[in-house]
């Protein structure tokens, strides 16, 4: 194949037309006429028994036209389902509302359609729930301790799963270490807290009998699935559609509790249900994220060669296991980017009466990378190693890729100490050390921290993914069609969340097709007119996408080329499509519009013999490994000994995505990663108050999302090294900026703090922890 | 995160705005701004039946300089128009400043310095630089006209000496000192939006290195914002070396009684604190930072 003429462009981005013109239409721009609006009267407490439940006030509210209870509910629909069980996990009974027993402060338990909002609301305050709090768990640790509240009947102990990794020999190693160290780390609770929030609009389409559900989603092919499973119908019955989706960050995947209310309503009432999430229904509703619990151990030799890892680790689920639930991931990555055969990784996913987790950028990464990468740098300190040489020893080489890690995941190309060395560079790592012993005799506490990371990109087949009990596939799909000017119309099932498809499955299109990416017009995000599939999570989209569109593409093109034949009387095998044109690959001159031919097929004539109308495909690609990204972070602070109060001066990042369909949205994507990267380590944390089991912080006036007034200026930097296992060497990139931000700023605050001997070991990192912690240090002596 | 139905009065006169919230009895409120009412509102926390504005009051919004060489403020001033306005800048840039650090630039527009006063909030801005310059604050309500002296207006948290029915109309603010050196300390170690968690007020006035005036007082650290009135005293007539600033410092932190919740822990407010006067008046004796 020549080289593609649109892959690599900085193309602008075909979406900001709309969006930056306003025109950009979100789930709350969708409006349906009669439509009733929907209110959610949720739990208060974080652990009830529902005992009774009276709405006849409610009912007789002018404006109001029915109520929902979860008795109906559950009668009604199937359970939420899992995407990715775990083998051997316990179910939890998961509805669309709560009935019996509500089990996390905010739980719907009844709801109100109404004629607006605000009648709905009042309606709320008219219905009566009797509620008998039951005893409630708020932590893992909690959770483990016999006698303690049980959740769920069917999840005895509050263990959904346990599940254990081995590889080596991890008790020898750890017998022969020269040098081990052990730490236990708190990863805080955190969400992905798009601008948008949640929505939907759930409408019964009389004349066809379907339902029809606007949803704010990153997959609406699985959405559709699961919802028609939960109402009992055919997924044919169903149509799902994402309208543009203002940021969804992981926790938009799959079905939730309002969807399948705002369906009920609207099948009962025959009139469309509206439902848009407020921020304070966001915080106990939508997915929480990355709370879990470490005891990690690592030990080297005394020559610092990495030997030996062991974890055992708690999840904290929350009250129920969503669609997706705990990362597997954070098990799969925990030994990084480096040469390491031995480990044993324990993992508990424990139960507590909290919003259900789910997923969130970076999935299980962050949290591996944060627990790793800090006990790396305590390891070398023990050893008196710069943490930069103990990585340079330990990190993988080209030579020794693909390489098979100890939970059996494939490495399959990079260069990771180019990375780190990129990264070191940039920061003057060498005349830093100098200046730094300079800085302190004057008082001045500055340091360096790194983290270096390995990213686990799209799935490794559809395959795999059934071994493991998901059901998903690890496919992308596309339709291609030309149209009688002579331009394509793409349409994806994947919907549109600022990741950028609209424009780079444009520029994979245009390049196949010999067109340029203005003539490719994208339809996207509804399940009726485009083919099944998975959606855009888990930096899958742009590597099944593009194989996808490869073949697609590849059809039509194959196409076009014997009808230019035919029309030309060239043998197809000398022609290429480019730039608008069919033409001889050896005389330029003798050439047909691509137009020309397209109008060939949809006339019917002249085509060769034999020749079908049309010019249209669809095609499946199911990629047949993941794609490893990796990079280095290298973040540099200042700290005031005295408050902990610090200031993040540098913060460099060099990654490696492989081939980059376009450098700009690339770059756009690692921003906003970083951002979320750096908001999740030092500012955001959900809190939820062990006596009393409330959210306390369940606003964004206390959740601390920061803003760009908190963030330093990113110095980005990439490498490019094709995947060997790829279509095209594309990796994904969407999620790699968060992984390493929490280990390197942490190990920048220890760096800095070193003649304290200052350890931290809990997120998010803040001025008053670092305070204590440096309190404790002097206490230490 | 929805407004309830309320009752809406637009006030011509503080009389008409003292009798429409007797007629609302408790559940009336005053509104100017709304900044700090109507997310209360929005989460449930107050359900006002009739809110009583006082936005377009004439007169209310006057900033007039006093007799004294102090100012007068009107109560519904907004935080924009007091640290924009010239005369402020000139007369008590102190509080200027901190009207300039509220919150962002919407709500400086939106919200009142009344409002922010009667809103009751610790970590007000503005509150510890009134304390700071001793200023007065004028009431009017159903029996009439009263001043209170800020130092007395903060009663507890979220608490004020406001009794029922009444209206902030104005503030009355001292002239500083000529040569007054001067600081307010806004501290948000979490995010830049923030509110403080030590807001620090200080105001000096020296002879040489002698401390003759010395006026401090912090929000955001106890549950109202409060005078120093120990480390007011522990520097008024000391030379200010390091070992009187370091016993000021202690005496701002002893006399403190923090609050403890997720911005930070009693310990760490206290210990900030102790931290931010010595910083603070160690800077000012040096003649940095007004």
């Amino acid at each position: 194949m020549d080289k593609l003429p649109w892959l690599g462009a900085s193309v602008k981005r075909k979406e900001d037309d709309r969006l930056l013109r306003g025109s950009g239409r979100f789930l709350d721009d969708v409006e349906e006429t009669l439509a009733l609006h929907l209110a959610i009267g949720r739990c208060p407490y974080p652990h009830a028994r529902i005992r009774r439940i009276d709405a006849a006030r409610a009912l007789e509210l002018s404006g109001v036209e029915t109520v929902l209870i979860g008795e109906q509910v559950v009668a009604r629909t199937e359970p939420i389902t899992v995407l990715r069980p775990f083998p051997g996990s316990a179910p939890t009974v998961f509805h669309g509302m709560a009935h019996g027993v509500a089990r996390y402060e905010g739980e719907p338990v009844v709801a109100v359609a109404a004629v607006d909002r605000y009648v709905a609301e009042d309606a709320l305050e008219l219905i009566d729930v009797d509620y008998e709090p039951l005893p409630h768990v708020i932590t893992v640790e909690d959770a483990l301790r016999p006698g303690a509240p049980q959740l769920h009947a069917t999840v005895p102990g509050n263990v959904v799963v346990e599940s254990t990794v081995r590889a080596g020999e991890p008790d020898k190693r750890l017998a022969d270490a020269a040098v081990t160290v052990d730490g236990t780390f708190r990863i805080n609770r955190v969400s992905g807290a798009p601008i948008e929030t949640r929505g939907v609009i759930a409408r019964w389409a009389e004349d066809t009998s379907t339902l029809e559900l606007w949803a704010s989603t990153q997959t609406p092919h699985l959405l559709r699935a699961q919802l028609a499973h939960c109402l009992r119908m055919d997924e044919t019955d169903v149509r799902v559609i994402a309208p543009d989706v203002g940021g969804a960050f992981g926790l938009k995947i799959g079905v939730y509790p309002e969807d399948i209310i705002a369906a009920l309503l609207a099948i009962d009432t025959r009139r469309p249900v509206k439902w848009i999430e407020d921020r304070t229904e966001f915080f106990r509703g939508a997915a929480h994220a990355r709370e879990a619990v470490h005891a990690l151990t690592i030990g080297a030799d005394r020559d610092g060669a990495l030997l030996v890892l062991r974890d055992r680790y708690l999840i904290d689920l929350g009250a129920y296991h969503g669609p997706l639930g705990p990362p597997l991931l954070t098990s799969i990555m925990l030994a990084g980017p480096y040469r390491l055969h031995d480990a044993e990784i324990h993992r508990r996913v424990v139960l507590t009466n909290k919003v259900p987790m789910g997923a969130y950028r970076g999935y299980g990464q962050a949290e591996s990378n944060y627990v790793r990468e800090v006990l790396v740098d305590r390891l070398a300190r023990r050893l008196g190693q710069d943490p930069a040489d103990f990585r340079r020893r330990n990190l993988l080489r080209p030579d020794e890729l693909p390489f098979k890690n100890v939970s059996g995941a494939t490495y399959d190309s990079g260069d990771y100490a180019r990375g780190l060395e990129r990264a070191l560079s940039r920061v003057g790592y060498e005349t830093f050390r100098t200046r730094q012993k300079a800085w302190r005799q004057q008082g001045r506490h500055v340091g360096v921290g790194m983290s270096c990371y390995v990213e686990f990109t799209g799935y490794p087949s559809s395959a795999f993914l059934g071994r493991t009990g998901a059901r998903f596939g690890a496919y992308e799909s596309v339709t291609l069609r030309m149209d009688r000017a002579g331009r394509a119309a793409l349409s994806t099932g994947v919907s549109t969340f600022g990741q950028g498809t609209e424009t780079t499955f444009a520029q994979m299109a245009a390049s196949l097709l010999g067109l340029d990416p203005v003539d490719v017009a994208i339809h996207r995000g509804d399940s009726q007119g485009t083919p099944y599939s998975v959606g855009g999570f888990a930096s899958r989209t742009m590597i099944a996408g593009a194989g996808a569109i490869e073949k697609a593409a590849g059809q039509i093109r194959d196409k076009m080329l014997r009808i230019a034949g035919h029309i030309l009387d060239v043998d197809p095998a000398a022609l290429e499509a480019t730039a608008g044109m069919i033409r001889r690959r050896d005389d330029p001159s003798v050439q047909v519009s691509i137009q020309r031919v397209s109008e060939a097929a949809f006339l019917g004539h002249p085509l060769p013999p034999g020749e079908d109308p049309g010019l249209e495909a669809t095609a499946y690609f199911d990629p047949p490994s993941s794609a490893f990204g990796y990079g280095t972070v290298v973040a540099q602070v200042e700290v005031d000994a005295r408050s902990g109060e610090f200031a993040l001066q540098r913060y460099i990042l060099v990654h490696d995505c492989g081939t980059q369909v376009n450098p700009m949205i690339v770059e756009g994507q690692v921003q906003g990663a970083v951002a979320q990267g750096i908001a999740a380590a030092l500012f955001e944390e959900l809190v939820y108050d062990r006596e009393t089991g409330q959210l306390v912080n369940g606003t964004m006036v206390d959740y601390f999302m920061p803003t760009a007034a908190d963030l330093p200026a990113f110095e980005l930097d990439h490498l490019e090294t094709p995947s060997p296992v790829t279509p095209f060497g594309i990796k994904g990139v969407g999620e790699g900026g968060t992984i390493a931000a929490a280990a390197a700023i942490t190990n920048a605050v220890c760096d800095a703090l070193a003649p304290f001997g200052v350890d931290l070991d809990r997120l998010p990192v803040t001025a008053e922890s670092i305070w204590r912690a440096l309190a404790g240090a002097r206490a230490k002596g | 995160m929805i407004l309830r139905p309320f009752e809406y009065v637009e006030s011509q006169t503080v009389d008409d705005a003292v009798a429409a919230l007797r007629g609302g009895g408790d559940d009336a409120r005053v509104i100017a701004g709304g900044t700090a009412l109507v997310p209360l509102m929005k989460h449930a926390v107050l359900r006002p039946a009739r809110l009583v504005s006082i936005a377009r009051v004439p007169g209310l919004a006057d900033i007039a300089p006093a007799t004294s060489g102090g100012l007068r403020i009107g109560g519904v001033a907004t935080h924009w128009a007091v640290s924009h306005a010239t005369l402020v800048r000139e007369r008590s840039p102190l509080l200027a400043y901190a009207c300039a650090r509220v919150a962002s630039p919407t709500v400086r527009s939106m919200g009142t310095l009344g409002g922010n006063l009667c809103y009751g909030e610790s970590a007000s801005d503005p509150a510890p630089a009134l304390l700071a310059l001793r200023a007065t604050v004028r009431l009017h309500g159903p029996g009439g006209a009263r001043t209170v002296p800020i130092t007395e207006f903060f009663t507890g948290f979220y608490e004020t000496a406001l009794q029922e029915a009444e209206v902030l109309t104005s503030l009355d603010v001292p002239a500083m000192p000529a040569g007054a050196r001067w600081r307010y300390l806004k501290w948000t170690p979490r995010a830049q939006e923030d509110k403080a968690l030590v807001g620090l007020a200080a105001m000096l006035v020296l002879d040489g290195h002698r401390c003759r005036v010395a006026r401090l007082a912090v929000g955001g650290v106890g549950a109202s914002p409060v005078v120093l009135a120990r480390a007011e005293q522990a520097l008024e007539g000391q030379e200010l070396d390091e070992a009187t600033i370091a016993r000021a410092a202690d005496a701002a932190a002893g006399e403190v009684e923090p609050m403890d919740d997720l911005q930070g822990s009693a310990e760490y407010r206290r210990d900030m604190l102790r931290v931010w006067v010595r910083r603070v008046v160690a800077g000012l004796a040096e003649g940095r930072a007004s």
